[in-house]
């Protein structure tokens, strides 16, 4: 819940991603409940009759199709010119969104580093499976930047594929730092620019703590609703979940600098429990209303574990 | 209830509760906490907000807490206090004797940590009060008490009922010898008014107060104790001070005669008592004037010791001769360096102001049918007077009146008596008197019975010097004017016939009298030889064994009286230790002083004129020379006794008797005050932990 102190800043890929994790999700690829057109030629299956070697259906001849592609076979028994439809096999797009607002910096462990290791594991997978890869944060500014520096709304790497961009991948996650809040970066905005920005269909996996003023309703919707395949995995630090607070405290949004004054008390503490609970079946019934794909972690998981186990049972992974 | 200093609370309140208040208002300051969000945390406190129907008081316990404590501190500021049942802890009395044999030093007095009596005795009040139960705070103060009371021939509160150890130390303490003689009495009269004060009871009146334990640390030498007045609820704890054989040679007796005939032989009659049980031969020095005069040696029979360890002191004496003429200052003392068999030093010496010697002059006021004969008796070559002046009651009561009576020695009334002033103290004016067939007015304490019938003088004290060569057996009293000695009369029968006294010997404030309340016209006596030689003995006993026998000693304990002469003013007095003290004196020429504590000679000196007896110094001041001496047999007998008889009187006691006191609250309300802070403390925890 609080500001971590002095948070650590990845700065290289192995402090992302290790061996062990690389050896274990090797394995893996994405599964999504829909069938997207892709743009490049890819492994996937795709809704459009295309060029691949596994026959897929006969279809007239007409003026203007290819005449490679016209089944001389059937033209030598029918005297009629058929065109032979193929499976078209093509990429998926993968769009990993982290929420890099000042309230991600917080926690121990810092939910921000979490979902930096999070990103960059699922980014592997899709680089491996030849997936077109974009990672986007909303929010937070490139660390060599000046500290006055206004937070970027969104920041984003696109259409890496293939496993030598994983660097790519690496490098851009090491390079942000969280900042800016709800004033700033609103996350509405934020969503909506993905969502424009947006090129082609496929699947989004949204990593935040969605503990948000004006509230994550506008902005779930505006990107569900161009079609992805969204992931929305909720990341709350251990001390949101269970706080070791005592005390006459003045408490500080790191974002938008609100105060609350508070005692604390048992029955505050009970409450505060009872709220964050009401508040995330709030948010899953809401994400499972549009068919958002949702998943509420702590910050302390295990990153493998979640990759091989949550992920995997909740279908974003095979 | 009843609030000791409301006033105080009151202000206090005024600015302690509006401060809490405010302090309150104002808040602590808070700690500040940077979040990754609020949002939560405001919902919870709304929600707990709007659910807890109570929440404004929760939110307020802590507040209505502390303004408990404050009330309660404020409460105790104010000293609120209650009447209840006291029931007090142990009262002592603590009597203790300064008499004179308690300056004795038992055993070696060279031996490092010897002490007198005296010193021993505050030791063990010391003790004693030092184990005294203390007080507890919640009990309502129920510690021991004890008063101190310090007695010689007579007794003083040194110290009211207290539980204050230091006080009661400091009393004891300041306790310090005296050299007058012990009398107990009065000590067990101050010991029962005080510890015993009676109180009103509903339905019962006025009762005796509780019980108390006396504690008396004295040698035992207390010749009153067996009419000491103590009830028998009263505890007496004698604590027995110095040792059983202690061994004491002192002076017992002084006295001075002049010859009439011959003023200027002076007798020193001088007796001595010893405790030793073998016979003592020791040697006595007279010193007139601190020289030298006489070494005579005497002999002291042994001591006799009863089996129940009574002691009867061998007594010993001895004439000192001296033609003298002058005044002076006798000493009679018996040499130092009897070391451990003569523990007592105060009675060791022995003063006696002689004056000077003098012919007498007599005045005589007459009014019965026996003055020719009372001029006969009193004639002047015969009885060495200087002059014989007859005064009628009208010059008498003007000589009274401008003070001039003083130029007379003594002074015979014969028939009346003069009246006094109303409110006098005394029924003479000052001087000394021979009054014969009269009876002086109220204040002497004798009243006139009207005449009686015929009777004879059956008994009369053949020891005093007036009555020592008198046979009063042929005389015949045919109407006697009988007279009743009153209770509080300090008149002492010389002769009594068998209806009532027939001589008395009076002393007042400033008057000394004989009084003859019989007419001797109406008897045999003025033609008897007896008659004659009782006037020439009164007037010259009046006159000169006055001023030298025991009556013109001091005794210790007792207060110093003198009558100056009119005009005297500036009146100082000095003591035998060298401290000089202002005396004012009453317009009759009176001064006091004392009761006085220690023997040897005092000197009065004042500017003014000069009586009979005084002496006019170079500086133009009046001196007169005034000697005390212990001269007590009972008081020289210094073993310890190891028992105490008393003669208690039978007083319904009565058991648990409480004393209604008040009792203070503010010992409770500061608990209140720390359990609520306590409360405070356990709330506060509850609300910031789980």
């Amino acid at each position: 819940m609080q500001v971590t102190p002095n948070p650590t800043r990845p700065e290289t890929i192995d402090d992302l991603l290790d061996s062990e994790l690389i050896a274990r999700v090797g394995q893996l690829d994405y599964t999504s409940r829909k069938i997207f057109a892709g743009k490049l030629k890819g492994e996937r299956r795709s809704k459009k009759r295309g060029e691949s070697v596994e026959f897929a259906d006969h279809r007239p001849y007409v003026e203007g199709d290819d005449l490679r592609h016209i089944d001389w076979n059937i033209y030598g028994r029918l005297d009629r010119l058929f065109m032979k439809l193929f499976m078209e096999e093509e990429d998926l797009s993968l769009h990993l969104v982290i929420d890099a607002s000042a309230s991600s910096d917080c926690g121990e462990p810092n939910k921000f580093l979490f979902m930096q290791q999070l990103t960059m594991a699922l980014g592997y997978i899709g680089l491996i499976n030849h997936n077109r890869i974009a990672v986007t944060t909303i929010g937070g500014r490139r660390i060599e930047s000046d500290e006055d520096a206004v937070p970027a709304l969104v920041s984003s790497v696109r259409d890496l594929r293939g496993r030598r961009r994983t660097q790519d991948i690496a490098r851009f996650l090491c390079s942000m730092e969280p900042a800016g809040g709800s004033d700033d970066v609103p996350f509405d905005e934020a969503c909506k620019r993905i969502a424009m920005q947006r090129r082609g269909k496929g699947i989004m996996v949204l990593l935040s703590d969605f503990l948000i003023k004006e509230g994550y309703e506008t902005g779930l919707r505006l990107l569900v609703g161009r079609g992805y395949d969204l992931m929305a995995i909720q990341v709350l630090s251990p001390q949101e979940v269970e706080p070791v607070i005592t005390g006459d405290l003045r408490l500080r949004d790191v974002e938008d600098a609100d105060l609350a004054e508070v005692t604390i008390s048992a029955p505050l503490l009970k409450k505060y429990k009872a709220t964050l609970g009401a508040y995330c079946d709030r948010w899953q019934t809401f994400c499972a209303r549009r068919e958002i794909g949702n998943l509420t972690v702590q910050s302390d998981t295990k990153i493998d574990t979640l990759i091989l186990e949550y992920l995997r049972r909740k279908g974003l992974l095979r | 209830m009843t609030w000791a200093t409301p006033l105080i609370a009151g202000i206090a309140a005024a600015i302690a509760i509006p401060l809490l208040l405010l302090l309150y208002f104002l808040k602590l300051k808070r700690r500040e906490m940077a979040v990754s969000s609020t949002l939560l945390w405001k919902k919870a406190i709304e929600d707990l907000q709007a659910n807890a129907p109570f929440q404004k008081l929760r939110r307020n316990i802590l507040l209505i807490l502390q303004m408990l404590a404050l009330l309660l501190l404020l409460a105790a500021i104010g000293q609120p206090r209650m009447q209840a049942d006291q029931a007090k802890g142990v009262k002592h009395v603590l009597v203790i004797d300064r008499s004179a044999s308690m300056q004795s030093m038992d055993g070696d007095p060279e031996k490092p940590g010897a002490m007198t009596r005296l010193e021993a005795a505050q030791r063990d009040a010391i003790a004693l009060v030092e184990s005294m139960a203390e007080p507890g705070l919640f009990d309502g103060g129920r510690g021991d008490e004890a008063m101190v009371i310090a007695f010689d021939t007579t007794a003083e509160v040194r110290q009211q009922f207290t539980a204050d150890k230091e006080l009661l130390k400091a009393a004891i303490e300041g306790i310090e010898t005296s050299d007058a003689p012990s009398r107990i009495a009065e000590a067990f009269v101050l010991a029962t008014a005080h510890a015993k004060p009676p109180e009103v009871v509903e339905d019962v009146g006025l009762v005796q107060g509780f019980g108390a334990s006396i504690e008396l640390w004295s040698d035992g030498r207390l010749p009153d104790a067996g009419d000491a007045d103590l009830a028998s609820a009263d505890e007496l704890v004698y604590h027995a001070v110095g040792s059983t054989d202690a061994i004491n040679i002192g002076i017992t007796e002084l006295r001075a005669q002049r010859q009439p005939d011959n003023p200027t032989a002076l007798s020193i009659f001088t007796g001595l008592q010893s405790t030793d049980t073998i016979a003592r031969q020791i040697d006595v020095e007279l010193l007139i004037n601190g020289k030298v005069s006489a070494v005579r040696s005497v002999s002291l029979a042994p001591a006799e010791r009863s089996a129940t360890g009574q002691i009867k002191p061998g007594v010993g004496g001895v004439v000192f001769e001296a033609e003298r003429t002058q005044g002076g200052l006798i000493t009679v003392r018996i040499p130092s360096g009897l070391a451990g068999q003569n523990v007592l030093r105060v009675d060791d010496s022995a003063w006696l102001v002689v004056p000077p010697a003098k012919r007498l002059r007599v005045a005589l006021v007459s009014r019965s049918l026996a003055g020719e004969a009372i001029r006969f008796a009193l004639d002047p070559e015969t009885l060495g007077l200087k002059e014989l002046v007859e005064l009628s009651p009208e010059e008498f009561q003007a000589a009274a009146a401008d003070k001039s009576l003083g130029r007379f020695d003594v002074v015979v009334l014969d028939g009346w008596v003069p009246a006094m002033p109303k409110g006098s103290q005394d029924w003479l004016p000052p001087g000394a008197y021979l009054i014969l067939g009269a009876v002086p007015g109220a204040p002497s304490g004798l009243v006139n019975k009207g005449k009686g019938e015929v009777s004879l003088i059956v008994d009369w004290d053949r020891e005093h010097p007036v009555l020592e060569s008198v046979s009063l057996d042929s005389v015949v009293l045919y109407e006697p004017r009988q007279v009743e000695v009153g209770p509080d009369s300090l008149a002492r029968v010389l002769a009594s016939s068998d209806s009532g006294p027939v001589i008395l010997e009076m002393v007042g404030p400033e008057s000394r009298s004989i009084v003859v309340p019989i007419d001797v016209a109406s008897s045999n006596w003025p033609f008897d030889v007896s008659f004659v030689v009782f006037l020439a003995s009164s007037v010259r006993h009046l006159g000169l064994d006055a001023s030298l026998g025991p009556a013109s000693v001091l005794i210790p304990g007792r207060v110093l009286s003198q009558t100056l002469p009119a005009g005297a003013r500036d009146v100082r007095l000095l003591d035998p230790s060298g401290k000089e003290s202002k005396l004012v004196p009453s317009s009759g020429g009176a001064v006091v002083y004392g009761p006085i504590r220690q023997v040897g000679t005092y000197t009065i000196s004042w500017q003014g004129e000069a009586g009979s007896r005084d002496e006019q110094g170079d500086s133009g001041r009046v001196h007169r020379q005034l000697a005390a001496s212990l001269l007590d047999s009972e008081e020289s007998v210094v073993s310890t006794s190891t028992t105490l008889t008393l003669a208690p009187r039978v007083v319904q006691a009565r058991q648990g008797q409480s004393q209604r006191a008040m009792v203070a609250i503010w010992p409770w309300l500061m608990l209140g005050v720390v359990a609520m802070v306590l409360v405070e403390w356990f709330v506060y925890n509850r609300k910031v932990h789980v």
